[in-house]
C-alpha cells in the first residue's frame, strides 16, 4: 500500500485558503447576481466536471486498463502516446470540427474543412515527433562514436 | 448507552480504514495500477502539469479580466487608444493560452483522477476546505475550456449569455485556483526539486517523462494548429482554427453578418443620414455623400475579435474627432456610437475621451480602398485603435455626444 500523499495545513495554506475562498465566494455570487440564466450557468459549471469525473476520465481509465492487458510491452507505449495525443488534440478540434455555428449567410466563420485539418495537424506531429526521435538518435551516436 | 462510543468509534474506524473486501470499484488501492499512476510519477507529473496551468489560468484571467473592463469600463477604468495593437495582443494571448491548457488540463485532470477516490475522503478541517474548493477549482476549469472553446467556434448553446457566465466563473477558478496552491505548493517544489525518477516505466507503457512530453507536445501542437488565426503570417498552419484572417468580403472576417442583424434594408437605404446630436453646438445630419465631402483620413488599424482572431485592414473615411469639431462638441466629449441595429448586446459602444479624439478614430466608409462591404458596416462604421471588435460598431446611425 502507497503512503497516503500529504495534506494541506500550515499559515500559506490557510491565509491562500481565505483568499481562495473569498475569490470563489465573489465569483458565487457576481454569477448569481448577474448572468442571465442562473439553472443554465449552474448546470454548466456541475455538468462540466460531472461529465469529466463520471464519464470521461473512467473511459480514460477502462482505455488504459484494456491497453495494458491486451498490448505487447514493446509497443505499448506507441499504442498510448498515440491514443492520448490524438484525444488531446481532437478535444481542440471537436466543436470546429463538427461546426454546429457555422452559418451560411456567414461563409468567414468556420471556413475550414477541420476535419482533414485535424487529420493533417496529427500527421505533421508524427512528422515532427520522427525527425526529433531521429535527430535525437543521430546525436547520441555521434557522441558514443 | 456505555457501548454507543464504541460503536461509533467502530463506525469511524470501518469507515476510515475499510476491509479490502469493502473497497470495491475506484476505491481500491491499485484500481488505477500502472506506472503513472505511482505516487511519485503523480506527484511529478502533476508538479510540472499543475506548474503550466497556475501560470496559463493566471495569463487568462488577468486578460479576461481586462477584456471585461475594457467593454465595461467602471469609473476608475480608463482604457488609452495607444498602443492601436495592445488589444490585439492581450485577447490574442488569451485565447492561445485558454486553447494550449486544454492538452495540459485533461493531462492533469487524468494524472490526480485515481486522488479523486482516495479513502477516508477527509481527514481533517484543513483537508476539507481543500477538497470543496476542488469542486471549484475542477468545475471552473472544466467550464472556463468548455465554454471559451464552444463559444470561439461560433456555437452558442449555453442557455446563459456567454460574457457574464465566462467573467463569474473565471472567478471561481481562480479561487479555486488561488486555495489549490496553498494546499500543494509543498509537495509541488518536493517533486520539482526531487529527480526525475521512474522514467522508464517497468511494464512497457508510456514513461513519466513520456506522458509529460506528449502532454506538452499537444499543447504546442494545438497552438500551432489555432494561432494562426490571429497572427498572419502563419494562417496556412491554423488548420483546426475557426478563422482565417484573410477569409471573408474584402478579404477580412466578419462576426455579424447584415443579415444576421436584421440591417440590410435600413443600411441599403439611399436617404441614409449620420446623426451627430447630444451635447452639441450644431447638430448634424449627413448624408452619405456628404460623408465623403468631408476631409478623410487613411488608418491601417486591427480588427481584434474577442473570440481570439485578428486582420489588420487599411481603413478610410472621416475622424471622428472632426465630425465633433464640426458639430461644436466640448474639447473633452465622450461619445456613444449607435447602429442601426434595433436590439442585440452590442448595438452601441462608447468612445472615452481618448477614442473620441485619437486622430485615427474614424467613422470609416472605406476598406482596403474599396467601399465597405454591407457584412463590414456599410455605409458607415467606427473603427478605432487598441478597441475589441465588438466596440467597433458596424451600420453606425447616430454619434450621441456627452
Amino acid at each position: 500500500m502507497s503512503a497516503r500523499p500529504a495534506t494541506p495545513g500550515g499559515p500559506l495554506f490557510w491565509t491562500l485558503a481565505v483568499l481562495g475562498w473569498g475569490l470563489i465566494a465573489a465569483g458565487i455570487v457576481g454569477g448569481l447576481r448577474n448572468v442571465t440564466s442562473v439553472p443554465h450557468w449552474i448546470a454548466w459549471l456541475v455538468g462540466g466536471v460531472a461529465v469529466h469525473d463520471l464519464v470521461v476520465a473512467p473511459v480514460v481509465a477502462g482505455i488504459g486498463r484494456v491497453l495494458r492487458r491486451t498490448t505487447g510491452a514493446w509497443f505499448r507505449a506507441y499504442v498510448q502516446g498515440s491514443l492520448a495525443f490524438t484525444a488531446l488534440v481532437a478535444a481542440v478540434a471537436l466543436p470546429n470540427a463538427l461546426a454546429f455555428g457555422r452559418d451560411p449567410r456567414n461563409p468567414s466563420g468556420l471556413p475550414a474543412n477541420v476535419w482533414g485539418g485535424a487529420l493533417l495537424l496529427l500527421l505533421e506531429s508524427l512528422l515532427v515527433w520522427g525527425l526529433v526521435r531521429s535527430l535525437r538518435g543521430l546525436r547520441r551516436s555521434l557522441r558514443s562514436a | 448507552m456505555v457501548r454507543v462510543p464504541g460503536r461509533l468509534r467502530g463506525l469511524a474506524r470501518f469507515l476510515f480504514e475499510p476491509p479490502e473486501a469493502f473497497r470495491v470499484g475506484p476505491f481500491r488501492e491499485e484500481a488505477f495500477g500502472g506506472e503513472l499512476h505511482r505516487r511519485p510519477n503523480v506527484e511529478r507529473n502533476a508538479a510540472w502539469l499543475g506548474l503550466a496551468l497556475g501560470v496559463a489560468f493566471t495569463v487568462c484571467f488577468l486578460t479576461g479580466v481586462l477584456s471585461h473592463l475594457i467593454q465595461d469600463p467602471p469609473g476608475w477604468f480608463v482604457w488609452p487608444s495607444r498602443p492601436a495593437g495592445l488589444y490585439r495582443i492581450t485577447q490574442g494571448v488569451h485565447v492561445a493560452t485558454g486553447i494550449a491548457s486544454i492538452p495540459l488540463l485533461f493531462a492533469k485532470l487524468w494524472t490526480v483522477y485515481p486522488r479523486l477516490w482516495r479513502w477516508p475522503p477527509v481527514e481533517s478541517v484543513a483537508h476539507l476546505v481543500e477538497r470543496v474548493s476542488l469542486l471549484a477549482l475542477v468545475g471552473g476549469s472544466v467550464f472556463m475550456v468548455a465554454t471559451g472553446l464552444i463559444n470561439v467556434s461560433l456555437w452558442y448553446p449555453f442557455g446563459f449569455a456567454f460574457p457574464g457566465g465566462h467573467f463569474w466563473g473565471a472567478w471561481i477558478t481562480i479561487g479555486g485556483l488561488v486555495v489549490h496552491v496553498g494546499a500543494k505548493w509543498g509537495t509541488t517544489v518536493a517533486a520539482l526539486r526531487r529527480g526525475g525518477g521512474d522514467e522508464i516505466a517497468s511494464e512497457g507503457g508510456l514513461s513519466r517523462r513520456g506522458f509529460l512530453r506528449l502532454a506538452f507536445a499537444a499543447s504546442a501542437a494545438v497552438t500551432a494548429g489555432t494561432i494562426g488565426q490571429t497572427v498572419r503570417p502563419l494562417e496556412r498552419l491554423a488548420v483546426i482554427a475557426p478563422r482565417r484572417p484573410s477569409v471573408g468580403p474584402q478579404g477580412l472576417p466578419v462576426n455579424k453578418t447584415a443579415a444576421e442583424a436584421a440591417v440590410r434594408r435600413r443600411a441599403s437605404d439611399p436617404d441614409y443620414r449620420l446623426g451627430v446630436g447630444g451635447a452639441v453646438a450644431r447638430p448634424l445630419s449627413l448624408s452619405l455623400a456628404d460623408l465623403e465631402a468631408l476631409p478623410q483620413r487613411e488608418a491601417v488599424l486591427p480588427i481584434a475579435c474577442v473570440e481570439g482572431w485578428s486582420a489588420n485592414a487599411r481603413w478610410g473615411g472621416v475622424p471622428v474627432r472632426d465630425l465633433l469639431d464640426l458639430a461644436g462638441a466640448a474639447p473633452d466629449a465622450e461619445v456613444t456610437v449607435e447602429s442601426l441595429q434595433e436590439g442585440g448586446a452590442y448595438r452601441s459602444s462608447e468612445l472615452n475621451r481618448g477614442h473620441a479624439h485619437d486622430p485615427d478614430t474614424l467613422l470609416a466608409l472605406r476598406v482596403n480602398g474599396e467601399r465597405l462591404a454591407l457584412d463590414h458596416g456599410f455605409p458607415a462604421r467606427l473603427i478605432g485603435p487598441n478597441r475589441p471588435g465588438v466596440m467597433q460598431t458596424k451600420w453606425v446611425a447616430r454619434l450621441v455626444v456627452r
